[in-house]
């Protein structure tokens, strides 16, 4: 049974590694890398509800240090819905990928990627999270230089540098928490700190800290957010979609990680740390949103709205209450889908009219309808209107933050989220006004619109609308159980 | 059943405008018979609600679906708007059908149409402000492509009006929920009351509460958020106007009504508040629509101007308290009778734009002569909204003229305050003077001169409406003065029942409608109106040629005068301060570059040990081409790049983590 776990990090590694190699024609690729995708997510899907709890150690570097896989309630979650995307954009990515030159690899390094995602979301303990942390990245910067373009090769090395460099800041925590837990490191919710004397505790804070700023860099967290901007933009738009929608997340579960399961919320609750963490998040999620305003490119800004919208992520669990925490992970839900679809839809238009500009826009509603409503959905859904997941994720946030009992930061911080969202509004729905009700108007027919693409779309909107409604089920089935333990 | 049947008139108007777009776009001939259909579909749901749950109130709540759960109120309030909702509704799409015979996109209309009747049963019929929240957002976004049907440019302007406010004043609604919910642990509205009452308001419950109200207000036209409704609602077509002012505006007051009967039924604070922008909604709205020669224009500021009136009614509800009946039905009774009468308002002002496609007062001056049933359905909804005794609005401003008296008469006012409210009561009736005025403006402009140059053109239009629209013309018309004969029979005993709602009690006495005193603050009003239509409307706003002049001052706009330059001025310097720190890394790093790791720009020679070697072999081959020294030479500088690059990624990576070392040191030393 433990060894249902490693079935879909080890056929991903296969199948990522032959996908390599093989030189044949596109057709044998597409089915390659959508039945790899499909399996896994199907057993990811299946993980999804197997009650008991899986563990899995496979070897020890020395004596107190092992690579441990387990599968607790957060992992099952993340794991789905890495798998879930992948799927959806390997869909994506058959027609978009069909003029591009070296298929082959960029459909390898997406399935490393998806195997070293769903091996950090399965992860067990610090030492397996930061391996394979470090290996998504490394698998992931191909992604962002396939263009093999200066500017993308400069804008992948910028990935690397923020990225690691991040890594490196973390690692202080990581070797923090191994050393002062009393179980080397393993996850348990609460966390598993020993108790620190007053003379390390400064140290223990420092540290902690530098982990939140370091792996903060992937999740785009002030002031390690600069590369999101550049990254984005040069990468094919499938892979600008998994970085922005669910690559990012990989900051986002390791400080889960850390903060609620290595050292436990009530380390930090109403320490400086609290404090200094939630002021460079509302930095983040303001400076995310206001630029994100300025940009002409579609898809910087579109990067720009991920750098603010991961910060809600992880604003809610900074208020370390359990609603924060819902709506963290409901966020991560939603944010997951509808960013990925505006990337998708931005890709769409790549293919389809070499539009990269938001000004080219104009009057696309009368062209391709059926896209310019997702994309219209999808922006609805992130500014929060009701019903969409988005809508219940903020709910809970701000009711995180309300309840976390920081002195001026609980209020400040929903206001923060509400002025982003009107931010949001206006820099998503302006393009919808313009694509739909344009200023000259010009007699265009209809284009088709590529089944192959569209159809992710729609499962992605309906995916929004479904998590937005079912959000109390999901907390219910899948998260509730964790504060239960407490 | 009543479960299925909330779930039915909320959900099924969704449904039915995703049906009436896909089945219009393959028979566009059927279009409006199926978007009717669907409508009165709905309306007999609503009556079969009706019927089931007269007399009676209950919640029905749905714990697991949407977060912290839906739930719907089914009592008199409710039924009552639920079903004038759907009435207008069922009007104003029947008139669609001839109203936009020559537009353009009549999918997208009918689609929206339904989805935003959707979004209003669903606040009417709302039993929590989750719930309202939900349906209310719904509803402002769903309403936008209504607004910019037609997709000219001042349409599309005041549609971006509409919906900056529609999305802000979202944001500061749900901001006020927030709070409310993490200070009270609930949104339902009885569970709100039953929690506040008997105890003074903590402060961020007061903050919340205000922060709703102001939300609920900005939809419905309250100062100093009415910048949006003068001008939406002249763009719109003139169906989706009447349902923007009748019904739409009135979701606003819904919310307002929620909050004073529940939250604030015993804050002094609040009604002062409300009071305060209650009168000056009331007044401004009339001044502007003095002001205004455009007639959906007039009629949009009228409506402003009588949700002052309606708001005013409320305030004097939370004066009085428990024994506010007459001010919380009045302004219960006027809502009712102000959509029944912008309804018609809006039809005839749609008539006339159908025919001339123009709404300025100098070009369709004279339009309605010679047309006898247009000059009646308007003389009646104007003679309706002036408040004229045996008409309806002279029930509902009786009443809440009478609650300003009871108030003054209750509370024994001396010096001062009696001074105070006395001057509020004369404001009052000055506002409906100022009513009387702009409405006879545009009754003489239609009806009675003449137009300079095209008179004999209109005069000639015989088939300017069809007779399934003369007879929708009739059928709004037939409450207006129904109301206003039979006051205390019917209409009276139908709210009495709502007055469990407003948290009043009963209203116990019939009021004498017709007696000197309530006649006379009618005589009052009309007086003012017939002084200020002479003297100012006849004197200065016309010339001598029966010209309108448009002499309101441009600069006086709030939102180019105040909120574009203080949104500007906000998020310029936001943005500007967020740049800099958006690039103080890059900068940084850029310095580095340029100093202390001055990337130094490598020559590759040609006589580089690789080539040498190369070369060696090329003479050994005896090829006079340097083959092989060339290729090695290559080979050379590319090894070199990547070393170069990977010790550039390893001086980052490594520069970051001394700077962990770093600081964990110096904290360490220091403390």
């Amino acid at each position: 049974m433990e060894v249902l776990i490693l079935i879909p990090l080890i056929l991903c590694i296969v199948m990522g590694i032959s996908l390599y190699f093989v030189k044949s024609n596109k057709k044998v690729l597409d089915i390659m890398l959508l039945s790899t995708t499909a399996v896994t997510f199907i057993l990811a899907f299946v993980l999804l509800f197997v009650n008991q709890p899986l563990r899995l150690g496979l070897f020890s570097i020395t004596n107190d240090l092992t690579i441990l896989f387990k599968i607790d309630e957060i992992g099952k979650i993340f794991g789905a819905l890495f798998a879930f995307i992948w799927f959806v954009v390997s869909i994506f990515s058959i027609k978009y990928m069909d003029h591009e030159e070296n298929v082959n690899k960029f459909y390898a390094y997406t399935v490393l990627t998806l195997s070293f995602m769903i091996g950090l979301a399965y992860a067990g303990n610090l030492l397996t999270m930061y391996l394979v942390f470090e290996l998504v990245t490394l698998s992931s910067m191909p992604l962002v230089m396939h263009s093999k373009t200066k500017e993308s090769k400069s804008a992948a090395l910028k990935y690397l540098f923020y990225s690691l460099g991040g890594g490196f800041l973390g690692l202080i925590a990581v070797v923090a928490g191994i050393h002062f837990s009393s179980n080397f490191g393993e996850f348990v919710f609460g966390g598993s700190l020993n108790t620190i004397s007053s003379s390390a505790l400064p140290f223990v804070q420092i540290a902690l800290l530098c982990g939140l700023i370091g792996f903060g860099a992937k999740a785009g967290v002030f002031p390690l957010q600069a590369w999101l901007p550049t990254a984005h933009p040069v990468a094919p738009s499938p892979a600008s979609a998994l970085l922005s929608g669910v690559i990012t997340k990989a900051g986002v579960i390791v400080i889960i990680r850390l903060v609620l399961y290595t050292f436990g919320y009530s380390f930090m609750k109403g320490t400086y740390l609290q404090y200094v963490w939630e002021t460079l998040l509302l930095i983040t999620i303001l400076l995310g949103s206001t630029l994100a305003l300025l940009q002409k490119t579609f898809k910087r800004r579109l990067a720009y709205s991920s750098i603010s919208q991961l910060s809600y992520v992880l604003l809610g669990i900074c208020s370390l209450t359990e609603v924060g925490f819902y709506g963290s992970i409901l966020h991560v839900l939603s944010h997951a889908m509808i960013k990925v679809g505006l990337f998708l839809v931005a890709g769409y238009l790549i293919h389809e009219f070499e539009i990269h500009s938001v000004d080219e826009m104009e009057g696309l509603g009368k062209k391709s309808p059926i896209t310019m409503w997702c994309y219209t959905l999808f922006s609805i859904a992130l500014i929060g209107v009701p019903p969409t997941g988005a809508f219940f994720s903020k709910w809970y946030l701000a009711l995180g933050s309300l309840e976390s009992g920081l002195t001026f930061f609980d209020y400040f911080g929903a206001v923060v989220l509400l002025i982003s969202a009107i931010l949001t509004a206006v820099y998503l729905l302006s393009i919808s006004i313009k694509a739909f009700f344009p200023k000259e108007k010009k007699e265009v027919s209809k284009v088709k619109e590529p089944l192959l693409m569209v159809i992710p779309l729609i499962i992605l909107v309906v995916g929004v609308f479904v998590v937005g409604i079912f959000s109390t089920q999901i907390i219910e089935i899948f998260i509730s159980s964790v504060w239960e333990v407490l | 059943m009543n479960l299925f049947l909330v779930l039915f008139l909320v959900l099924f108007p969704l449904l039915g405008g995703v049906l009436v777009w896909f089945l219009g776009n393959k028979l566009p001939k059927f279009r409006e018979v199926f978007a009717i259909s669907v409508n009165a579909l709905e309306l007999i749901a609503m009556i079969l609600l009706i019927v089931f749950n007269i007399g009676s109130s209950s919640l029905i709540t749905l714990d697991k679906i949407c977060g912290i759960g839906l739930s719907f109120k089914v009592g008199t309030f409710n039924l009552i708007y639920g079903f004038l909702s759907v009435f207008l509704w069922m009007v104003t799409i029947t008139f669609s059908k001839e109203y936009m015979h020559h537009y353009q996109n009549k999918g997208r209309y009918y689609f929206f149409y339904l989805l935003t009747l959707s979004g209003v049963m669903g606040v009417f019929l709302s039993g929590d402000f989750m719930t309202t929240f939900i349906f209310f957002e719904i509803m402002s976004f769903c309403s936008y492509p209504l607004i910019i049907h037609d997709e000219k440019e001042e349409s599309k302007k005041a549609g971006l009006t509409y919906l900056s406010i529609a999305v802000i004043s979202g944001m500061i609604l749900l901001m006020g929920l927030f709070i409310l919910y993490a200070q009270l642990g609930t949104l339902n509205f009885d569970l709100i009351k039953s929690l506040t009452q008997g105890q003074p308001l903590t402060l961020p419950v007061f903050v919340g509460g205000l922060l709703v109200f102001i939300g609920f207000g900005a939809k419905a036209g309250m100062y100093p958020l009415h910048i949006w409704l003068p001008k939406a609602h002249a763009v719109a077509p003139a169906p989706a106007s009447a349902l923007l002012s009748g019904i739409m505006t009135k979701t606003g007051v819904f919310g307002i009504i929620v909050l004073c009967s529940n939250l604030f039924f015993t804050s002094e604070q609040f009604a002062t508040i409300l009071l305060v922008i209650a009168l000056i909604t009331m007044v401004l709205g009339a001044v502007l629509a003095l002001f205004s020669v455009n007639l959906k224009r007039t009629l949009a500021c009228s409506s402003m101007s009588q949700i002052g009136f309606i708001l005013t009614g409320l305030a004097f509800m939370l004066l009085l308290g428990e024994h506010g009946t007459l001010g919380g039905l009045g302004a219960f009774l006027h809502m009712i009778n102000h959509s029944f009468i912008k309804l018609v308002l809006f039809m005839c002002a749609g008539v006339v734009v159908m025919n001339l496609h123009a709404l300025n007062l100098n070009d369709i001056q004279g339009f309605g002569r010679k047309k006898p049933l247009l000059l009646v359905c308007f003389l009646i909804g104007a003679l309706g909204i002036m408040g004229i005794p045996f008409f309806n609005g002279y029930v509902s401003k009786t009443m809440i003229h009478e609650a300003i008296v009871e108030y003054i008469v209750h509370h024994h006012l001396e010096g001062g305050m009696l001074f105070l409210f006395k001057s509020i009561e004369y404001l009052f009736l000055f506002s409906g003077g100022l009513t009387i005025a702009y409405m006879l403006k545009l009754f003489v402009c239609l009806f009675v001169e003449k137009h300079p140059t095209r008179q004999e053109e209109f005069d000639n239009m015989k088939n300017y409406l069809s007779p399934l629209s003369k007879g929708l013309l009739i059928l709004s018309c037939i409450m207006i003065p129904a109301i206003g004969i039979l006051p205390n029979m019917v209409p009276l005993a139908l709210i009495n029942h709502a007055s469990e709602f407003f948290g009043v009690h009963h209203l116990d006495h019939s009021i004498a409608f017709f007696s000197w005193t309530n006649l006379k603050g009618s005589l009052i009003s009309i007086a003012i109106g017939i002084a200020v239509y002479f003297l100012l409307v006849r004197l200065v706003f016309e010339s001598k040629k029966h010209e309108y002049k448009d002499l309101y001052p441009r600069v006086l706009d709030l939102e180019t005068l105040v909120y574009i330059p203080l949104l500007k001025g906000f998020f310029y310097m936001l943005a500007y301060i967020l740049r800099v720190l958006d690039l103080f890394l890059d900068a940084v790093v850029a310095l580095l570059r340029k100093t202390v790791l001055k990337s130094h720009s490598y020559h590759f020679e040609k006589h580089s040990l690789a080539y040498r070697f190369g070369n060696m072999i090329d003479k050994k081959k005896d090829d006079e081409s340097h083959k092989y020294a060339e290729k090695a030479d290559q080979m050379y500088n590319a090894v070199f790049m990547a070393q170069r690059n990977l010790s550039n990624s390893f001086t980052f990576t490594l520069s970051m983590l001394c700077l962990g070392i770093i600081i964990i040191i110096t904290f360490v030393l220091i403390f």
